[in-house]
């Protein structure tokens, strides 16, 4: 029962994220230019991989992402280059935390973190009902 | 029934310092301006700017928070601009501690510390001020509100129990910081002042071993002293409520603090005695709670002093769950073995010896100093010594529904309880002469945060791996 449960705005979120993170780079190398003119070809590269990452990596990534709940526990498949599976049965969860940017927040996203000893599991922006409908059925079933 | 808190006010003092360092940056720009036009202007306004945005974003933080009690879980909501919601399950809380320091007591707060197993290692999960009242509300939410049985703990059972603790290396950490600080807040050089006293004091007294081993033994009584002081301030007021499935400490002179722990949570529970205890003959009795606390060893005190017959009594009242069974293993007692044991004090006295002969021998002027550490080092060694030979003639391991182990931590001769499955892992180290003789040494770790360990040596292989098969189920 492998199933991508991230809202396409999560991916969405994501570009808007590192893309603006990027620019930021971009602009303050291209500002610096008048140092030296390496800095352009820098912020020119920086550019391009930036590009390869949103629209190549990105897109892939989220797709990689596969949570599933078997019994008693939540896996999380992920990874393109390096395939990364993380499983934590809910019997050694301790807490469940949800938290949200404001980006998040307008898009009615929110990012959920499980917290069991010594490490914890994070779920992607989540829509925000799927976030609180889970952090309820853990606290009725008493998991968190 | 659910109930909403808010955060005392005087939790923005604490959302605003982590920030404090933005009041740097206005300071560095007065600098650049004087270095470039050679003058300063708009520093004050800029400074006071920065502090009443900081204060805004801090009120308003402190504001958004809402503690939620509900019947089987705690939520906590925080934040303005990265909002946080975090549920937990009350069954999972590893403790609930209160402290309130001479400030929070004149404003009638806490600070409310909530800690489960998962929280980073040496602090707090959620660390907030709420007002006496509410803390008390929650606290009775959380734990219910039985009429505890006090214990209380004489101020001598308490000043036993520092003054055994106590060492002059914690009191040179707690003390140093303060006289530097103290020095910088008055502008005086108050280390060279104290190093001047210390000086003359130890100048008047005249023995036959140099004037810096005066120095160093005043400078390590102070230490121990300051130590002794910290210690009794910390633990005055001891006081150990025992409900039915909770435990409460309370303690603290200057800072006031309450500790509270379901005992399912106790991860294990340990009886040490210090050199000095033992010297007094007393022991303490501590639990580490998983989460707990800020200080790396996370653990209670739950007893401070008392002697062993009164230390096993109390044990038995309130943890009868972790009465030892099993098997129980221990080094063979002949000769060959205690030998073995005794191998490393002696190496390390032949090494002592023949260290101090050739350095007495080079550096001939400094003969009384060597002989002055020989002297003290050789304690040392002594003492070693006498503590393997108690690890020979008590140390033991017994693998049942609990694990018990008594052996030697450090200078400390120690006694630890836990439950079978809160073991996080046995390890089995056989050396080289091990193999033989068909010993090893058995290392016992909780499973926790900063999980407690315990060692013992020199066990037989073969029945410690029997003994593993049938508390564990695992053929080694």
């Amino acid at each position: 029962m492998k199933e991508n449960l991230l809202p396409k705005r999560t991916a969405l979120l994501w570009q808007i994220r590192i893309g603006l993170a990027g620019l930021i780079l971009i602009i303050a190398l291209c500002a610096f230019s008048f140092l030296t003119r390496w800095l352009l070809l820098a912020a020119a590269a920086l550019a391009v991989l930036l590009a390869l990452f949103l629209f190549w990596y990105l897109p892939r990534y989220f797709k990689s992402y596969e949570i599933c709940f078997p019994s008693g526990a939540i896996v999380i498949n992920r990874g393109v280059f390096i395939k990364t599976t993380h499983i934590m049965p809910f019997s050694r969860l301790v807490y469940a935390q949800s938290y949200a940017t404001p980006l998040a927040r307008a898009m009615g996203l929110a990012a959920l973190s499980l917290k069991a000893a010594r490490s914890a599991i994070i779920v992607p922006e989540l829509n925000a009902a799927d976030v609180d409908y889970f952090i309820d059925f853990l606290s009725k079933e008493g998991k968190a | 029934m659910k109930r909403e808190f808010r955060a005392h006010p005087i939790m923005i003092v604490n959302l605003i310092k982590p920030f404090l360092f933005v009041l740097v940056f206005p300071l560095l720009k007065g600098v650049i301006q004087y270095f470039t036009k050679g003058e300063i202007t708009g520093v004050l306004t800029l400074e006071l700017i920065a502090f009443a945005v900081i204060t805004l974003f801090a009120a308003l933080r402190c504001s958004s928070f809402r503690l939620i009690c509900g019947e089987s879980t705690v939520t906590i909501k925080i934040g303005i601009i990265l909002r946080s919601k975090s549920v937990i399950s009350i069954s999972k809380l590893s403790s609930v501690q209160t402290v309130q320091n001479p400030a929070d007591a004149v404003f009638r707060a806490v600070t409310y510390r909530i800690n489960t197993e998962a929280g980073p290692k040496g602090s707090a999960d959620f660390e907030f001020k709420l007002s006496l009242k509410d803390s008390r509300e929650v606290s009775r939410r959380l734990f219910g509100d039985k009429n505890p049985t006090a214990v209380k703990f004489s101020v001598f059972k308490v000043a036993v129990m520092a003054a055994t603790t106590s060492s002059a290396v914690t009191g040179m950490i707690i003390g140093v910081p303060i006289i530097n600080k103290a020095g910088k807040l008055l502008g005086l050089a108050l280390d060279k002042m104290l190093y001047d006293e210390i000086n003359n004091v130890s100048e008047k007294v005249v023995t036959y071993f140099p004037p810096i081993v005066n120095t160093i033994t005043l400078i390590f009584l102070l230490a121990y002293a300051v130590s002794f002081f910290y210690s009794l301030f910390k633990y005055i007021n001891f006081k150990l409520y025992l409900e039915k499935d909770k435990l409460e400490v309370r303690s603290g002179f200057f800072v006031r603090s309450r500790t509270s722990f379901k005992k399912e949570s106790v991860k294990d529970v340990i009886i040490d005695q210090t050199p000095l205890m033992r010297l007094f003959k007393r022991y303490a009795m501590k639990v580490s709670v998983g989460g707990y606390g800020n200080s790396k060893s996370e653990s209670a005190v739950i007893v401070p002093s008392g002697r062993r017959g009164e230390i096993k009594r109390q044990f038995s009242i309130y943890f009868p769950f972790l009465e030892p069974d099993g098997k129980l293993l221990h080094a063979k007692r002949d000769n060959r073995t205690k030998n073995r044991f005794l191998y490393f004090p002696k190496l390390y006295f032949i090494i002592l010896l023949v260290l101090s002969t050739v350095l007495s021998l080079i550096f001939k002027s400094f003969n009384r100093l060597i002989l002055f550490l020989t002297v003290v080092i050789c304690c040392v060694i002594f003492y070693y010594a006498y503590l393997c030979i108690f690890e020979f003639r008590f140390g033991k391991l017994k693998m049942g529904k609990n694990v018990y182990a008594q052996t030697v931590k450090g200078f400390n001769t120690c006694e630890l309880y836990c439950p079978r499955e809160n073991v996080g892992q046995i390890k089995l180290i056989r050396n080289i002469p091990d193999i033989p003789r068909k010993t090893c040494k058995v290392v016992v770790s909780v499973c926790s945060e900063s999980a407690d360990s315990i060692k013992v040596r020199h066990l037989n292989y073969e029945e410690v791996k029997k003994s593993i098969a049938e508390c564990y189920g695992v053929e080694v």
